[in-house]
Protein backbone atom coordinates (compact mmCIF):
# COMPACT_ATOMS: atom_id res chain seq x y z
CA UNK A 1 0.00 0.00 0.00
CA UNK A 2 3.07 2.02 0.54
CA UNK A 3 4.25 2.07 -2.56
CA UNK A 4 0.85 2.74 -4.41
CA UNK A 5 0.55 5.74 -1.88
CA UNK A 6 3.31 7.38 -2.85
CA UNK A 7 2.30 7.03 -6.94
CA UNK A 8 -1.08 8.52 -5.31
CA UNK A 9 0.83 11.21 -4.08
CA UNK A 10 2.96 11.80 -7.17
CA UNK A 11 -0.40 11.71 -9.56
CA UNK A 12 -2.30 14.27 -7.00
CA UNK A 13 1.13 16.88 -6.74
CA UNK A 14 1.54 16.77 -10.55
CA UNK A 15 -2.55 17.60 -11.32
CA UNK A 16 -2.63 20.27 -8.81
CA UNK A 17 -4.94 17.64 -6.43
CA UNK A 18 -5.13 18.46 -2.81
CA UNK A 19 -2.61 15.89 -1.34
CA UNK A 20 -4.71 16.29 2.04
CA UNK A 21 -7.00 13.54 0.44
CA UNK A 22 -4.53 10.78 -0.11
CA UNK A 23 -4.01 10.91 4.01
CA UNK A 24 -7.56 10.82 3.75
CA UNK A 25 -7.58 7.61 1.40
CA UNK A 26 -4.58 5.80 3.68
CA UNK A 27 -6.60 6.83 6.96
CA UNK A 28 -9.64 4.85 5.20
CA UNK A 29 -7.42 1.72 3.63
CA UNK A 30 -6.30 1.57 8.20
CA UNK A 31 -9.72 1.05 8.80
CA UNK A 32 -10.03 -2.03 6.54
CA UNK A 33 -10.84 -0.94 3.02
CA UNK A 34 -9.43 -2.35 0.13
CA UNK A 35 -6.62 -1.67 -2.25
CA UNK A 36 -9.18 -1.86 -4.96
CA UNK A 37 -11.14 0.85 -2.86
CA UNK A 38 -8.25 2.64 -2.67
CA UNK A 39 -7.59 2.90 -6.16
CA UNK A 40 -11.08 3.29 -7.41
CA UNK A 41 -11.03 6.48 -5.52
CA UNK A 42 -8.18 7.79 -6.83
CA UNK A 43 -9.09 7.36 -9.96
CA UNK A 44 -12.70 9.16 -9.74
CA UNK A 45 -10.13 11.97 -7.78
CA UNK A 46 -7.79 12.27 -10.49
CA UNK A 47 -10.36 12.18 -13.39
CA UNK A 48 -12.43 14.76 -11.44
CA UNK A 49 -9.46 17.05 -11.54
CA UNK A 50 -8.50 16.96 -15.09
CA UNK A 51 -12.41 17.06 -15.82
CA UNK A 52 -12.36 20.79 -13.72
CA UNK A 53 -9.18 21.68 -15.37
CA UNK A 54 -10.89 21.40 -18.80
CA UNK A 55 -14.01 23.18 -18.12
CA UNK A 56 -12.46 25.81 -16.26
CA UNK A 57 -9.57 26.05 -19.01
CA UNK A 58 -11.13 25.32 -22.66
CA UNK A 59 -8.79 27.65 -24.59
CA UNK A 60 -5.19 25.92 -22.83
CA UNK A 61 -7.01 22.62 -23.69
CA UNK A 62 -7.33 23.40 -27.12
CA UNK A 63 -4.41 24.74 -27.80
CA UNK A 64 -3.02 21.68 -25.99
CA UNK A 65 -4.68 19.46 -28.69
CA UNK A 66 -3.40 21.65 -31.17
CA UNK A 67 -0.23 21.61 -30.20
CA UNK A 68 0.06 18.01 -30.04
CA UNK A 69 -1.39 17.65 -33.32
CA UNK A 70 0.69 20.53 -34.85
CA UNK A 71 3.07 17.62 -33.70
CA UNK A 72 2.25 14.71 -35.05
CA UNK A 73 1.70 16.30 -38.69
CA UNK A 74 5.35 17.06 -38.33
CA UNK A 75 6.24 13.92 -37.44
CA UNK A 76 4.23 12.58 -40.81
CA UNK A 77 5.64 14.35 -43.20
CA UNK A 78 9.09 13.39 -42.07
CA UNK A 79 7.98 10.31 -41.96
CA UNK A 80 6.76 10.64 -45.89
CA UNK A 81 10.17 12.22 -46.74
CA UNK A 82 12.26 9.74 -45.09
CA UNK A 83 10.70 6.09 -44.83
CA UNK A 84 11.68 5.59 -48.46
CA UNK A 85 15.26 5.19 -47.02
CA UNK A 86 14.65 2.83 -44.69
CA UNK A 87 15.03 -1.00 -45.31
CA UNK A 88 11.98 -2.40 -46.42
CA UNK A 89 10.69 -4.80 -44.03
CA UNK A 90 7.51 -7.51 -43.88
CA UNK A 91 4.82 -5.76 -42.00
CA UNK A 92 4.54 -8.97 -39.21
CA UNK A 93 8.01 -9.80 -38.96
CA UNK A 94 9.89 -9.04 -35.51
CA UNK A 95 12.60 -6.46 -36.89
CA UNK A 96 9.70 -4.48 -38.82
CA UNK A 97 7.50 -5.19 -35.46
CA UNK A 98 9.64 -3.54 -33.08
CA UNK A 99 10.90 -0.80 -35.72
CA UNK A 100 7.29 -0.01 -36.45
CA UNK A 101 6.69 0.09 -32.02
CA UNK A 102 9.51 1.51 -31.53
CA UNK A 103 8.84 4.81 -33.69
CA UNK A 104 5.26 5.05 -32.70
CA UNK A 105 6.79 5.44 -28.97
CA UNK A 106 9.72 7.69 -29.66
CA UNK A 107 7.52 10.27 -31.59
CA UNK A 108 4.51 9.88 -29.53
CA UNK A 109 6.74 10.85 -26.18
CA UNK A 110 8.11 13.28 -28.10
CA UNK A 111 4.60 14.82 -28.70
CA UNK A 112 3.44 14.66 -25.15
CA UNK A 113 6.78 16.06 -23.70
CA UNK A 114 6.52 19.20 -25.73
CA UNK A 115 2.50 19.08 -24.98
CA UNK A 116 3.34 19.05 -21.26
CA UNK A 117 5.98 21.24 -21.56
CA UNK A 118 4.35 23.96 -23.25
CA UNK A 119 1.27 24.17 -20.82
CA UNK A 120 3.33 24.26 -18.00
CA UNK A 121 -0.15 25.47 -15.65
CA UNK A 122 -1.73 21.61 -15.90
CA UNK A 123 0.72 19.72 -17.63
CA UNK A 124 -0.56 16.24 -17.12
CA UNK A 125 -3.89 16.97 -17.52
CA UNK A 126 -3.24 18.46 -20.74
CA UNK A 127 -1.14 15.42 -21.77
CA UNK A 128 -4.20 13.17 -20.95
CA UNK A 129 -6.68 15.26 -22.45
CA UNK A 130 -4.37 15.17 -25.81
CA UNK A 131 -3.95 11.15 -25.45
CA UNK A 132 -7.44 10.81 -25.61
CA UNK A 133 -7.47 12.62 -28.76
CA UNK A 134 -5.05 11.03 -29.80
CA UNK A 135 -6.52 8.06 -29.72
CA UNK A 136 -9.60 8.86 -31.37
CA UNK A 137 -7.44 10.47 -34.22
CA UNK A 138 -5.54 6.63 -34.53
CA UNK A 139 -8.89 4.63 -34.33
CA UNK A 140 -10.00 7.34 -37.18
CA UNK A 141 -6.89 7.03 -39.27
CA UNK A 142 -6.63 3.42 -38.64
CA UNK A 143 -10.50 2.34 -39.18
CA UNK A 144 -9.73 1.21 -42.82
CA UNK A 145 -7.11 -1.40 -41.55
CA UNK A 146 -8.64 -3.12 -38.74
CA UNK A 147 -11.94 -3.05 -41.22
CA UNK A 148 -10.43 -4.68 -43.84
CA UNK A 149 -7.09 -6.81 -42.44
CA UNK A 150 -8.78 -7.55 -39.19
CA UNK A 151 -12.12 -8.14 -39.92
CA UNK A 152 -10.83 -9.86 -43.10
CA UNK A 153 -8.86 -11.87 -41.47
CA UNK A 154 -10.96 -12.71 -38.10
CA UNK A 155 -11.28 -16.48 -39.28
CA UNK A 156 -7.24 -17.17 -40.93
CA UNK A 157 -4.19 -17.77 -38.50
CA UNK A 158 -3.01 -14.30 -39.28
CA UNK A 159 -5.68 -12.58 -37.51
CA UNK A 160 -3.85 -12.65 -34.09
CA UNK A 161 -0.41 -11.45 -35.56
CA UNK A 162 -2.02 -8.46 -37.30
CA UNK A 163 -4.40 -7.87 -33.80
CA UNK A 164 -1.11 -8.10 -31.67
CA UNK A 165 0.33 -5.73 -34.15
CA UNK A 166 -2.60 -3.04 -33.65
CA UNK A 167 -2.97 -3.71 -30.21
CA UNK A 168 0.78 -3.16 -29.26
CA UNK A 169 1.10 0.31 -31.45
CA UNK A 170 -2.25 1.38 -30.05
CA UNK A 171 -0.71 0.89 -26.54
CA UNK A 172 2.92 2.53 -27.83
CA UNK A 173 0.48 5.41 -28.85
CA UNK A 174 -1.09 5.86 -25.44
CA UNK A 175 1.88 4.72 -23.42
CA UNK A 176 4.09 7.20 -25.86
CA UNK A 177 2.21 10.20 -24.69
CA UNK A 178 1.78 9.43 -21.13
CA UNK A 179 5.53 8.66 -20.53
CA UNK A 180 6.83 11.77 -23.07
CA UNK A 181 4.08 13.78 -20.82
CA UNK A 182 5.92 12.56 -17.50
CA UNK A 183 9.02 13.08 -18.58
CA UNK A 184 8.01 16.32 -19.45
CA UNK A 185 6.48 17.39 -16.28
CA UNK A 186 6.84 19.09 -12.55
CA UNK A 187 5.29 18.69 -9.38
CA UNK A 188 3.37 21.85 -9.30
CA UNK A 189 4.49 25.04 -6.78
CA UNK A 190 3.03 24.66 -3.67
CA UNK A 191 0.84 27.58 -3.92
CA UNK A 192 -0.86 25.78 -7.05
CA UNK A 193 -0.94 22.80 -5.66
CA UNK A 194 -2.35 23.87 -2.40
CA UNK A 195 -3.79 27.39 -2.31
CA UNK A 196 -5.72 26.79 1.10
CA UNK A 197 -2.45 25.88 2.98
CA UNK A 198 -1.51 29.06 4.64
CA UNK B 1 -30.02 63.24 -13.11
CA UNK B 2 -27.11 65.23 -13.20
CA UNK B 3 -27.60 69.76 -12.66
CA UNK B 4 -25.94 69.79 -16.42
CA UNK B 5 -28.47 67.38 -17.46
CA UNK B 6 -26.58 63.93 -17.72
CA UNK B 7 -26.50 60.98 -15.56
CA UNK B 8 -23.95 60.47 -12.56
CA UNK B 9 -24.70 57.32 -11.29
CA UNK B 10 -22.46 54.79 -11.96
CA UNK B 11 -24.93 51.64 -13.30
CA UNK B 12 -22.34 49.23 -13.96
CA UNK B 13 -20.60 50.25 -10.77
CA UNK B 14 -23.60 49.17 -8.91
CA UNK B 15 -24.10 46.49 -10.50
CA UNK B 16 -21.01 45.13 -10.05
CA UNK B 17 -21.59 45.67 -6.39
CA UNK B 18 -24.46 43.99 -5.95
CA UNK B 19 -24.04 41.01 -3.76
CA UNK B 20 -24.80 38.04 -6.21
CA UNK B 21 -26.88 35.12 -5.06
CA UNK B 22 -25.39 32.03 -4.41
CA UNK B 23 -27.27 28.83 -4.97
CA UNK B 24 -26.60 25.78 -3.70
CA UNK B 25 -26.73 21.84 -5.73
CA UNK B 26 -28.07 19.30 -3.92
CA UNK B 27 -24.75 17.77 -2.92
CA UNK B 28 -22.79 20.90 -2.20
CA UNK B 29 -26.59 21.51 0.79
CA UNK B 30 -25.25 18.00 2.06
CA UNK B 31 -21.84 18.72 2.50
CA UNK B 32 -22.78 22.07 3.91
CA UNK B 33 -25.25 20.19 5.83
CA UNK B 34 -22.33 17.98 7.16
CA UNK B 35 -19.57 20.35 7.71
CA UNK B 36 -22.02 22.33 10.23
CA UNK B 37 -23.45 19.11 11.97
CA UNK B 38 -19.90 18.00 12.84
CA UNK B 39 -18.19 21.48 13.55
CA UNK B 40 -14.66 21.59 14.53
CA UNK B 41 -14.05 18.01 13.57
CA UNK B 42 -14.76 18.07 10.02
CA UNK B 43 -12.32 16.87 7.10
CA UNK B 44 -13.04 14.78 4.65
CA UNK B 45 -13.24 10.93 6.28
CA UNK B 46 -16.21 12.38 8.56
CA UNK B 47 -18.02 14.36 6.21
CA UNK B 48 -17.53 11.37 3.38
CA UNK B 49 -19.00 8.84 6.25
CA UNK B 50 -21.66 11.49 7.76
CA UNK B 51 -22.89 12.17 4.25
CA UNK B 52 -23.07 8.13 3.60
CA UNK B 53 -24.70 7.04 6.36
CA UNK B 54 -27.33 9.73 6.16
CA UNK B 55 -28.00 9.65 2.74
CA UNK B 56 -27.56 6.09 2.17
CA UNK B 57 -25.12 7.26 -1.06
CA UNK B 58 -21.86 5.76 -2.01
CA UNK B 59 -19.50 9.19 -2.19
CA UNK B 60 -16.63 9.21 -3.56
CA UNK B 61 -13.60 11.82 -1.53
CA UNK B 62 -12.59 13.17 -4.80
CA UNK B 63 -16.08 14.19 -5.28
CA UNK B 64 -16.66 15.55 -1.75
CA UNK B 65 -13.27 17.23 -1.81
CA UNK B 66 -14.09 18.84 -5.51
CA UNK B 67 -17.30 20.08 -4.20
CA UNK B 68 -15.73 21.63 -0.46
CA UNK B 69 -13.18 23.65 -2.64
CA UNK B 70 -15.92 24.73 -5.15
CA UNK B 71 -17.63 25.67 -1.72
CA UNK B 72 -14.42 27.47 -0.72
CA UNK B 73 -14.45 29.64 -3.76
CA UNK B 74 -17.55 30.81 -3.47
CA UNK B 75 -16.80 32.04 0.04
CA UNK B 76 -19.07 29.04 1.59
CA UNK B 77 -16.39 27.30 3.67
CA UNK B 78 -12.55 28.10 4.64
CA UNK B 79 -9.92 25.25 5.73
CA UNK B 80 -7.06 25.00 7.60
CA UNK B 81 -4.20 22.34 7.80
CA UNK B 82 -3.86 19.94 11.30
CA UNK B 83 -0.43 18.60 12.04
CA UNK B 84 0.61 15.77 9.85
CA UNK B 85 0.31 12.10 11.32
CA UNK B 86 2.24 8.77 10.41
CA UNK B 87 -0.86 6.98 9.90
CA UNK B 88 -2.01 9.15 7.47
CA UNK B 89 1.27 8.79 6.15
CA UNK B 90 2.70 12.19 7.16
CA UNK B 91 -0.39 13.79 5.94
CA UNK B 92 -2.07 16.61 7.33
CA UNK B 93 -5.80 16.84 8.19
CA UNK B 94 -7.63 19.81 5.88
CA UNK B 95 -10.21 21.03 8.43
CA UNK B 96 -13.38 22.75 6.77
CA UNK B 97 -15.41 25.32 8.34
CA UNK B 98 -18.32 26.80 7.66
CA UNK B 99 -18.31 30.99 6.97
CA UNK B 100 -20.97 33.40 8.37
CA UNK B 101 -21.77 33.58 4.08
CA UNK B 102 -22.20 30.11 3.91
CA UNK B 103 -24.41 29.74 7.14
CA UNK B 104 -26.84 32.57 5.16
CA UNK B 105 -26.95 30.60 2.68
CA UNK B 106 -28.08 27.57 3.48
CA UNK B 107 -30.74 29.36 5.86
CA UNK B 108 -31.72 31.04 2.40
CA UNK B 109 -31.80 27.61 0.15
CA UNK B 110 -33.91 26.02 3.15
CA UNK B 111 -36.01 28.92 2.72
CA UNK B 112 -36.31 28.31 -0.75
CA UNK B 113 -37.05 24.43 -0.32
CA UNK B 114 -39.72 25.15 2.56
CA UNK B 115 -41.61 28.00 0.66
CA UNK B 116 -41.29 25.00 -2.78
CA UNK B 117 -42.51 22.41 -0.95
CA UNK B 118 -45.33 24.09 0.88
CA UNK B 119 -49.14 23.40 -0.74
CA UNK B 120 -47.78 20.62 -2.93
CA UNK B 121 -51.12 17.82 -2.09
CA UNK B 122 -48.83 15.42 -3.94
CA UNK B 123 -46.38 15.24 -1.34
CA UNK B 124 -48.54 15.20 1.70
CA UNK B 125 -49.72 11.58 3.19
CA UNK B 126 -46.42 9.91 2.39
CA UNK B 127 -48.13 7.87 -0.09
CA UNK B 128 -46.61 7.48 -3.50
Amino acid sequence: MRSSHAVAIWLFERLGLDVALTGDLLEECQRGRSAIWYWRQVLVAVWIGIWGVIRDHKALTLRAVATGFAMEYLFLFLWDKFSPLLPDRPMLSIDGWITNSSIILLTQATTGWVVSRTHRAHQLSMVFVFMICDLFWWAHRTFAFAGMVLMGSIDQPGFRPYLLWYLTNTLALAAGVIVGGILGSRPKRPSQADPKAA
Amino acid sequence: MHPAGGWDIDFFGIIEEMPKPTYLGEFELLVMLCVIRLGEGAYGVPISREIEQRTGRDVAFGTVYATLERLQKKGLVRSDLGDPTPERGGRAKRYFRVTSAGLRTVRETKQSLIGLWQGLRELQGGVA
